[in-house]
């Protein structure tokens, strides 16, 4: 009995012990999930503010500040540029705007005009010029720079911001900017939106709502199923020289994007400089027809559009003394350079390095995605709304066009700006298609080229030198906003739209 | 069909036809012939893809410079220095296979943990807090992530050890770690969820701690769904070009020290679009070549991983 006894409360303090490790265990393992889950939001923001700080040091950067630390530092005139090229600004108080304008004003004749000033320093007086002198007269107004140097942080965050969003890139780093990639950027997704989204959401309705129920058709529909998930894994690398292929190129069958075989919406001219210094043009039919050579009795037209008889000129005679004449004389032989005057509805074959083609190709990366986000928004709506629908004597598409599709498309729609705000952020298919290019201005029709800003990011942050890092995280903050912007955009469209279903 | 009959008295008692009419028949006939040609569009491009990268490397293949036997079984690659030229893809696949290890060693425990700690442990208000953040992660696009190794994880890796290069394994792979991460972790706690209910309940009613019952009931009940989000997020990291474009360095080699910078064949590819190599060498060519394997090596593992999760749906309905 006794024995019996002992054996249960050893048996018992055995259990006890035991569940009291395990309940240790769980608990450790609790704490271990706390840490590694702090651990992912602790990277989400370390990256963010690592982005933020460098981006902010180049945004919030005072070119009054720089140039006075620039004054402060170089009594002999000359900066040291390894200093400025490498080192963090200081954080130094500057002295008091009145008195450093002083002292810059007093060296000004010897260094600080734009021409003078080591190449290191220009783009700062240049900026500082810009911005303060709108005479372009290299002077600086004493009340004026005071001011100026005395503004907030806010304020230079604020001009920074505006001048970075619309110049052009540019070899000095304080000079560059992201205007033509950020509407680049814009109208690349524009195209692939419109691609994507139709063929994405007419996808997702034949494979939710036409389940069939033959067996080799239900086959067939599930294969199709398992070729979208298979897609959405390819790398978008794999995309961008699928894109080269078949946009870039058109598998080589329209020749040379530089010499297209088919083109609308175009006109190629010759253009010639008269004698006396007029421009016409010589209508030719193609980009690579052989180029007009002056004879006499050719017809010209001014760029006004009005036609013109060419005063040809033989070799040895004499130009005629009326400048109105004049005007419209040509040597015989001369050529013409070609110009083309493209509408915005040009488009050619093959596409090139084209907009349409940057859309297209996007269009192979997102489109996986937005099939399967907008599956998941048509699953989302209630069978019984359906049935509902049918019991009314609908057809099949009517009660998709009457019921379904307004239940589902909140979510389609978020659904699908989500997934195409990928596409903004691709870099990859883009750096096969198109390289990295320097374009100062924003895509005018489908056929220009374009860079994008995660592109021009990778540009940036592939350079050796701090301050184009500083440029990086710039750019990626501006790519972020964009980003947010779009995807506090599908929020709202849920919020607004999004009804109880069921 | 049993309802004609019913059906045709209807007709004859409401004196209407019930039946779509001709116009509406042939506009729905076309609406459904056009949704049907929108699906076709995505095997077409799977075709598509296979017949480029098939005619492509074959005719890569067919210069004198290569043979398949060096492809695949060397690992010299060298496509760009003077005379002699090497294309042994083992060169370039042993740098993606390094990235991908140390991107996985980061975020596979890290992914299985988070996941188990937000479907079996997280308390709905924290829950509310931590999907959104990891979902904020996985929209950041990938050249951020290149950013931040170049210019944040490198320099701290450096702090650590001074062997580090500027341009090293590890860096673009934590980098690749953390961009899977939130797939990991989202992946598999989606099939964490979708173990029943009942299983959990069962565990508990034996007394079981909540350790128990992730680690004993609910992760081995979920293993096919989480090997297949192991399987994709391999995938994944394998294909990820930006990254490593910029932190993982340009130098093919076989090598397993993760402080020395190495080649993937996705920053091969960027490489050479970023120095515009010019059209129909034999540069320009290996490019597809490499992309065809790229192409096999993450079509296989994600097939792999839609199968295995498959199979595990159809086990759990």
């Amino acid at each position: 009995m006794s024995e019996s006894i002992l054996h249960d409360s050893q048996r018992r303090q055995q259990a006890m012990r035991s569940t009291s490790g395990r309940q240790r265990k769980d608990r450790a393992f609790l704490w271990f999930c706390v840490a590694t889950a702090s651990l992912s939001v602790l990277v989400l923001f370390v990256l963010l503010g690592a982005i933020l700080l460098q981006g902010a040091s180049h945004l919030t950067h005072n070119p009054v500040q720089r140039l006075a630390e620039h004054a402060a530092r170089t009594p002999d005139g000359m900066p040291p540029p390894a200093e400025r090229q490498t080192g963090p600004p200081t954080t130094s108080a500057a002295p008091p705007p009145r008195a450093l304008f002083d002292q810059l004003d007093r060296n000004r004749d010897e260094r600080l005009t734009e021409r003078e000033v080591p190449r290191n320093a220009r783009p700062q007086v240049r900026r500082l010029v810009r911005l303060y002198d709108r005479d372009g007269d290299e002077a600086l107004d004493p009340d004026e720079f005071a001011a100026a140097a005395g503004t907030s942080t806010v304020t230079w965050l604020r001009r920074n911001l505006v001048s970075f969003v619309t110049s052009a890139p540019h070899p000095e780093a304080t000079e560059a900017g992201v205007y033509p990639a950020l509407w680049g950027t814009v109208y690349v997704c524009l195209v692939c939106a419109m691609f994507t989204l139709p063929i994405g959401v007419g996808t997702a309705i034949f494979l939710e709502e036409f389940q069939p129920r033959r067996r080799w058709v239900q086959r067939f529909h599930s294969f199709i199923q398992l070729n979208i998930g298979n897609l959405a894994g390819v790398p978008s690398v794999v995309y961008g020289i699928i894109g080269v292929t078949a946009f870039v190129n058109v598998f080589g069958q329209f020749g040379h994007p530089r010499s297209p075989a088919f083109e609308i919406g175009v006109q190629h001219y010759d253009q010639f400089l008269t004698e006396g210094d007029r421009v016409l043009l010589v209508p030719v039919p193609s980009a690579n027809a052989a180029s007009t050579v002056a004879r006499p009795g050719m017809t010209a037209f001014t760029p006004g559009g009005e036609a013109v008889d060419v005063d040809v000129i033989g070799p040895g005679e004499a130009l005629p003394r009326d400048p109105e004449r004049l005007a419209l004389a040509l040597r015989q032989g001369d050529e013409g350079g070609r110009i083309s005057d493209k509408s915005w509805y040009y488009l050619r074959l093959p596409f090139g390095r084209s907009v349409l083609a940057g859309g297209l190709t996007l269009m192979l990366v997102v489109l996986p995605i937005v099939i399967i986000a907008s599956q998941e928004a048509l699953r989302a709506v209630p069978g019984s709304l359906r049935d509902g629908a049918f019991g009314l004597g609908a057809t099949r598409w009517q009660a998709i066009r009457k019921v379904t599709l307004p239940a589902a498309i909140p979510g389609i729609m978020t659904g699908s700006i989500i997934s195409t705000s990928r596409a903004i952020g691709e870099a990859a298919p883009i750096l096969i298609i198109s390289g990295i290019v320097y374009i100062s201005s924003a895509p005018q029709h489908l056929m220009d080229d374009f860079a994008v800003l995660p592109l021009q990011i990778f540009d940036w942050a592939s350079r050796a030198q701090k301050p184009f890092h500083e440029l990086a995280a710039s750019g990626i903050i501006v790519l972020l906003a964009v980003l947010l912007t779009f995807n506090a955009f599908a929020v709202y469209i849920r919020q607004r739209m999004q009804k109880p279903l069921s | 069909m049993p309802t004609a009959k019913p059906q045709a008295i209807l007709n004859a008692a409401a004196g209407t036809n019930l039946r779509p009419r001709r116009p509406q028949r042939v506009r729905e006939a076309l609406i459904v012939g056009g949704l049907f040609h929108c699906a076709l569009f995505s095997l077409l491009v799977t075709a598509a893809t296979i017949a480029v990268l098939a005619r492509e490397s074959y005719a890569f293949f067919q210069r004198d410079e290569v043979s398949l036997g060096e492809f695949f079984l060397s690992a010299t690659w060298s496509p760009l220095l003077g005379g002699e030229k090497h294309f042994g893809i083992w060169a370039l696949i042993s740098g993606t296979m390094l990235v991908t290890a140390v991107a996985m060693a980061f975020a596979l425990p890290l992914g299985l943990v988070t996941a188990i700690y937000l479907s079996e442990y997280a308390p709905r208000k924290l829950r509310a807090v931590l999907k959104p953040a990891l979902e904020v992660l996985a929209g950041i696009p990938t050249v951020v992530y290149g950013f931040f190794a170049l210019t944040f994880i490198t320099p701290s890796l450096q702090l650590i050890d001074s062997n580090f290069e500027v341009y090293n394994a590890a860096s673009a792979g934590i980098a690749v770690g953390i961009l899977c991460l939130p797939i990991v972790s989202s992946l598999t706690e989606d099939a964490l969820q979708a173990v029943p209910r009942s299983l959990r309940d069962a565990a508990y009613g034996l007394g079981g701690t909540r350790f128990d019952v992730s680690m004993k009931v609910v992760v081995p009940a979920a293993l096919s769904g989480i090997i297949s989000a192991f399987l994709l997020a391999i995938a994944r990291a394998v294909g990820e070009t930006m990254i490593v474009a910029l932190a993982a360095g340009s130098r093919p080699q076989v090598t397993a020290d993760p402080r020395d910078q190495v080649q993937t064949m996705t920053a091969y590819m960027a490489q050479m679009a970023k120095g515009d190599v010019s059209h129909g060498g034999i540069e320009y060519l290996s490019l597809y070549a490499v992309a065809a394997t790229l192409f096999v090596m993450t079509f296989a593992l994600t097939l792999g991983g839609h199968l295995v999760r498959r199979r595990f749906r159809e086990v759990y309905r």
